[in-house]
């Protein structure tokens, strides 16, 4: 029905309209009897612009986001770039790394400064004064208990393209993780970061030591 | 209006209704300011990140603080100095490093309205532990909370100054993240 306050209102009166408003009309009475009224247009344009409405305050409204309650290898997957500090930071180094999501890893590249080995450092060739080692997939492991802290297994070995001076000898490095409770893909579930222990970083100390650093998504 | 016009618009329609109807039951978080803080934003679960220089040691650890300035439970994996406790390559990770459990019933925490707050956290030691590790150990860390709360009104990160990580009485820093 109708409501009164649009009855009687005849946009399409006989009266010397411009030419796209007389178009309009024209197609509005040619579809006449074939579907939807004038009010029944309108109303369907007011639902769609609430559903507009609705649409936006669903992008934009902060929403309550799932936590992990339990954590699993599957918690710690895809792609990861870390940095390490070691012997109270005398050593660092970056590295990137993919855990596999079942306790393995499908790879990992791990760079450290030519400095942390040799002295002095050398201006002439800045950007090859690092030393390369790739992750020994087949030797390292990863587990994840229940609580969010893992530990990790890793061996480095060093990339036969490294500069003179860097070391020839691979390492194992063992390190426990911690793992924040927000995750984000790829994959799903995948924790967005972990907090890193470790006692080995280069092998370079015949005790061991202590280092620490992160892995961001 | 044409037939097809007519389906679409009907199309739009439903599709505004659906979209307006999952606006209105999607759970929605409230937004929480901070300043003045309390206990209460400091709560559920972090893992954090510690480091003490002077010795040389390292840990990271996971804690669960109550909001009202207790904790749930924590667990903490502290690795140290090679000439303390020498590392071996031959045996897994837990044999290398040094487990604690905190105790939730002597350990405790406040936070001032301005974001500053004091923990006691009484660690003790998993047996098993290597006999190089330190035993069961109080830590205190002073903590400053930053404002970035989220929507439970809880601190996504604190970052912290220490004493006595793994009992060896030097002053250590570090952070908490959710």
């Amino acid at each position: 029905m109708i409501p009164k306050r649009w009855q009687g209102v005849n946009a399409c009166a006989p009266v010397n309209l411009p030419l796209p408003a007389a178009r309009k009309c024209a197609e509005e009475k040619k579809d006449e009897g074939k579907g939807m009224s004038t009010y029944q247009n309108r109303t369907a344009k007011l639902i769609a612009a609430l559903g507009i409405l609705g649409l936006m305050m669903v992008c934009s409204v902060p929403k309550v986001s799932a936590q992990v309650t339990t954590f699993s290898d599957a918690n710690y997957s895809g792609r990861y770039g870390c940095e390490l500090s070691f012997d109270e930071d005398f050593f660092t180094a970056v590295y990137k790394y993919n855990p596999d999501g079942a306790g393995g890893y499908a790879n990992g590249t791990m760079i450290g400064s030519l400095n942390n080995f040799v002295t002095p450092y050398d201006n002439t060739n800045p950007a090859g004064q690092f030393c390369t080692f790739f992750l020994e997939t087949a030797a390292s492991a990863y587990s994840v208990a229940a609580n969010g802290i893992g530990n990790e297994i890793l061996l480095w070995t060093p990339s036969i393209a490294n500069p003179a001076g860097c070391p020839i000898f691979g390492f194992i490095d063992e390190t426990f993780i911690a793992l924040r409770n927000i995750t984000s893909g790829p994959p799903a579930g995948a924790s967005i970061r972990a907090e890193v222990a470790d006692r080995n970083l280069f092998g370079i100390d015949p005790l061991g030591d202590a280092g620490h650093g992160s892995c961001l998504k | 209006m044409s037939k097809r016009k007519w389906v679409a618009a009907k199309l739009f329609a439903v599709l505004g209704g659906t979209c307006l109807a999952i606006a209105v039951c999607v759970p929605r978080a409230t937004a929480v300011t901070v300043p003045p803080f309390s206990a209460a934003n400091y709560a559920n679960r972090y893992v954090c990140n510690l480091s003490d220089d002077s010795a040389g040691t390292t840990a990271v650890a996971r804690v669960s603080p109550n909001g009202a300035g207790a904790y749930n439970s924590g667990d903490l994996e502290v690795a140290l100095d090679g000439a303390v406790f020498a590392f071996d390559p031959a045996v897994p990770p837990e044999d290398n490093f040094c487990a604690y459990t905190l105790n939730p019933a002597s350990s405790s925490y406040t936070v001032g309205a301005n974001g500053l707050g004091t923990e006691v956290q009484r660690w003790k030691a998993v047996p098993g532990n290597n006999a190089d590790c330190p035993g069961s150990f109080v830590l205190a860390n002073e903590i400053a909370l930053r404002t970035n709360v989220n929507a439970a009104g809880k601190v996504q990160n604190v970052q912290l100054t220490s004493g006595n990580l793994a009992d060896d009485g030097e002053p250590g820093y570090g952070s908490c993240l959710k």
